[in-house]
């Protein structure tokens, strides 16, 4: 956890790009990105320094080439530990006319530093706010991979916009609360093909290092994990970016982020490729047919997003591959062929594992939409023998657009520091549902006016529409009310009318 | 022939999109979230402003300047709309009724005539995909129905190289947009005003009497509206301040054939030369402009040429005013 200190001292960087003239915060966040991507260019070539002189052999990966660059300018002088001293003006130069044509140079040859950087500009001409800006990134101590996660998610809190392709950020006990029902395991291939700030890799590289430690200290699996568990894609080169940098920071050296439009690329290549997938796709708007890659056609004809996601998490994963996406609430119910389709297909041709539904303010302030997250199995010969269902009302947080939070700290979460009360489960849902999670005997015993239960597959066949909406099983708990009895409401009316017609006479009397 | 959508955009829904529906129930088309699909396909989405650029900063590296500031809180303002636009227009995208209620706002807020052209064209496509021939040929009927009622400035076809719907601007419309551009401009200045208002005078005269002197006063209060257009034209204006400065001063632009020789306007000598031409007949002519020349007058002038040479003279007017948008004029 990052310290009260470090809070400010990041607060203090947006309140300076703020009064710099970079109000927007994704350009601060992007602009951030940059400058510690920079600086981390920096450490990496002093790690390799320092190894060469303890060992006494050349540098094995050199990042700033010796020499001057095209424009005259040492190699040295592009280095954050060189330039930091520098005056402002001079350190603008710099920055604006050696450093990002460099780390463009970098992106356009591919090096596996810089994928990301082949447009990186700087995005501001304010000399003394760069100065200003290098200077305070450059106190936050970020030596350990958790405090340097934890910093840039605490600025990634700060991107209060929505994407402009419909991208919102997926609130992170949500994303926790996924990553703990799948529990990632080492041999897992995990990928989330809307990708945004890789939140979801984030989060599952996270929870191997907390629940499989040994996995890093193997050589075989501490490879995997740095090179070949996470694979992120988005089509968003900003979100790109940041995503990228957002898992160099937690530690995953490696992480497969690029550039795919998931929808409308065929995906012979990693087909079948992934073990785990967790996603919360953009589901605002259709494609055209023509854009939309045929193979996501073959499976359902459709030019719904939402829908077309669900035939590309089919597509991507192998088979007893897992997935937990949250998906808008008309996926469970909507009455079009495509629709059904694809539900028939989740509950009959594979395993369909649960339906968690959300509630309708949980991605507020970005969208009021309704969601659910579907939890499912790839096989490929069906197997869905009941769907779990659990009804979240809450999750922590007030569901209108201030999302305040409605318990301590300490009690938010899925795994809080102590168990909740009643009252508090009232409040947050979170730990109760990862309670009850595999603990499918005592599931099939609840009734279906619980808050979860079990249904059978055959019941979801029978609906002939594979309806998997929860208000379609879930059974209200009526309370009796006792009414009097007719004649005694109707003597009752009386007696009020005649005290109301008395109070007229009365009345009348006065005025003579 | 000449209204705009902008005029009525409350009666788009009612007139167009609501009968549809009732099509589509009466009908029994099976459809599945047309509106969401209608709002997906054919309404543009919020765009974001653009970041503004400051002007100076001080040492801190912090804006100072009061216009900086102002155009900061200007853009975080718009900004801040922007989100509200983007949460609204994100929320009525999976939901069918939310998409409803947006297209409806859209349309009784449309900031152009261009805006709502382009979605009623676009809209096309969601009805054809939802209800094939059936129900995008009822749609095509609804907006053709819809032009000839309100009697609008369209003509509404099928091209035959796709399968969409485009909405074309009509030859009389584009004039009365030109001739409302040609107001609007002249408003923005106050001795252009003046002298529109003087030539709107002249033609309301001619309610009592169409004669000769008449249309000789109308026709020389357009050619006055003219040059006054072009004297202010900026090439002329720049033109005139270096021949200002110059020592000696040099000769000014100032009658209509050199204002027109200095105005770079023109695609062609020949166009400039009749413009030249023209305006050489409102001096030649008796009494239009000047005494003139008697001998060159061939026959009496009359309402003919009213209407002649005002649809010519007008016809001059985007190249005499950089304030007219022909863009603008053709599709918005």
């Amino acid at each position: 956890m990052i310290t009260g200190t470090i809070k400010t001292q990041i607060d203090q960087i947006w309140n300076a790009f703020w009064s710099g003239g970079v109000s927007n915060p994704l350009s601060v966040i992007e602009q951030l990105t940059f400058l510690m991507f920079i600086k981390r260019l920096d450490d990496l070539q002093t790690v390799e320094e320092r190894k060469s002189e303890d060992l006494g052999r050349p540098i094995a990966r050199r990042i700033f080439p010796e020499g001057t660059d095209d424009k005259g300018e040492p190699y040295d002088n592009l280095r954050w530990s060189r330039f930091k001293h520098f005056e402002a003006r001079e350190m603008m130069r710099i920055v604006d006319e050696h450093v990002f044509p460099f780390l463009r140079q970098l992106g356009e040859e591919g090096s596996s530093y810089g994928t990301h950087m082949k447009d990186a500009r700087l995005g501001f001409s304010n000399a003394n706010l760069l100065a200003k800006v290098v200077q305070m990134l450059d106190d936050i101590p970020m030596d350990d991979r958790d405090t340097k996660g934890d910093v840039y998610e605490y600025m990634l809190g700060k991107i209060a916009s929505a994407g402009t392709n419909g991208q919102f950020r997926t609130p992170r006990h949500i994303i926790e609360l996924m990553v703990n029902i799948m529990k990632p395991q080492p041999g897992d291939t995990i990928c989330d093909p809307a990708a945004g700030t890789c939140g979801f890799l984030v989060a599952a590289g996270e929870y191997l290092r907390d629940h499989h430690p040994k996995m890093l200290r193997k050589k075989e699996t501490r490879d995997h994990f740095h090179n070949h568990m996470f694979h992120g894609f988005d089509f968003d080169a900003t979100m790109l970016r940041i995503g990228a940098m957002n898992m160099t920071l937690h530690g995953v050296e490696n992480a497969d982020v690029s550039y795919r439009d998931s929808l409308a690329e065929e995906h012979g290549t990693d087909a079948g490729g992934y073990s785990l997938i967790l996603a919360n796709p953009p589901f605002a708007g259709s494609l055209d047919y023509d854009t939309t890659a045929k193979d996501l056609l073959k499976i359902v004809k459709t030019k719904k997003t939402e829908l077309l996601f669900m035939a590309l998490f089919l597509r991507q994963l192998r088979i007893g591959g897992r997935a937990a996406v949250v998906v808008p609430d008309g996926v469970l119910f909507g009455s079009s062929t495509a629709h059904k389709d694809i539900r028939k297909m989740l509950v009959e041709e594979h395993k369909l594992d649960a339906i968690i539904k959300l509630p309708s303010g949980v991605f507020r302030p970005y969208a009021g939409v309704s969601c659910a997250i579907v939890v499912f199995t790839k096989t490929g010969v069906g197997g869905t023998e009941g769907v779990w269902f659990y009804d979240m009302t809450a999750d922590g947080f007030s569901l209108d657009d201030k999302r305040t939070p409605l318990l301590d700290a300490e009690k938010l979460g899925v795994c809080p520091a102590h168990t909740l009360t009643d009252e508090e489960h009232t409040k947050n849902n979170l730990p109760d549902i990862l309670t009850r999670w595999g603990d499918w005997e005592a599931e099939a015993a609840r009734p279906r006016t619980a808050q979860s239960f079990m249904v059978p597959a055959e019941d979801i066949i029978a609906t002939g529409s594979w309806d998997l909406s929860l208000n379609r099983y879930k059974e209200i708990e009526h309370e009796e009310v006792a009414h009097a009895a007719p004649a005694e409401i109707i003597a009752e009316l009386r007696a009020l009318e005649s005290e109301i017609a008395e109070g007229l006479d009365r009345l009348e009397g006065m005025l003579g | 022939m000449r209204g705009e959508f902008l005029g009525i955009p409350t009666l788009l829904m009612a007139e167009i999109f609501e009968p549809l529906f009732e099509f589509i129930e009466e009908n029994d088309i099976e459809v599945e979230d047309l509106w969401l699909d209608i709002l997906q396909s054919a309404l543009p989405r919020p765009v974001p402003p653009v970041a503004p650029t400051y002007q100076s900063y001080n040492d801190d590296g912090e804006l100072h300047l009061p216009e900086d500031l102002e155009a900061r809180a200007t853009y975080e303002a718009a900004l801040e709309q922007h989100q509200t636009k983007l949460e609204t227009y994100m929320e009525a995208s999976t939901d069918d009724g939310c998409a409803r209620d947006y297209i409806r706002n859209f349309f009784d807020d449309a900031s152009s005539e261009h805006a709502i052209v382009e979605t009623l064209e676009k809209a096309f496509t969601p009805f054809d995909d939802a209800g094939g021939d059936q129900l995008s040929n009822a749609y095509f009927v609804a907006v053709q129905t819809f032009i000839e009622k309100f009697s609008l400035r369209y003509e509404v076809r099928r091209p035959y190289f796709n399968r969409r719907m485009a909405i074309y601007p009509t030859l009389p419309g584009l004039f009365t947009k030109m001739l409302r551009d040609l107001r609007l401009s002249s408003a923005q200045d106050a001795a252009l005003a003046a002298l529109m208002g003087a030539f709107e005078e002249t033609i309301r005269d001619l309610h009592d009497e169409r004669s000769p002197r008449r249309v000789k006063q109308c026709i020389a209060a357009q050619f006055n509206l003219l040059e006054a257009m072009l004297s202010q034209h900026p090439n002329i204006l720049a033109y005139n301040t270096v021949m200002e400065n110059r020592i000696p001063q040099g000769r000014k632009a100032n009658t209509f054939g050199a204002m027109c020789d200095k105005a770079g306007v023109w695609p062609h000598n020949k166009v400039m030369e009749s413009a030249k031409a023209i305006y050489s007949f409102a001096s030649d002519y008796p009494g239009i402009r000047h005494g003139g020349n008697p001998a060159s007058q061939l026959r009496e002038i009359d309402m003919r040429d009213l209407l002649s040479i005002s649809v010519i003279l007008t016809g001059f007017s985007p190249y005499l005013s950089p304030s007219m948008d022909p863009e603008k004029i053709y599709s918005d």
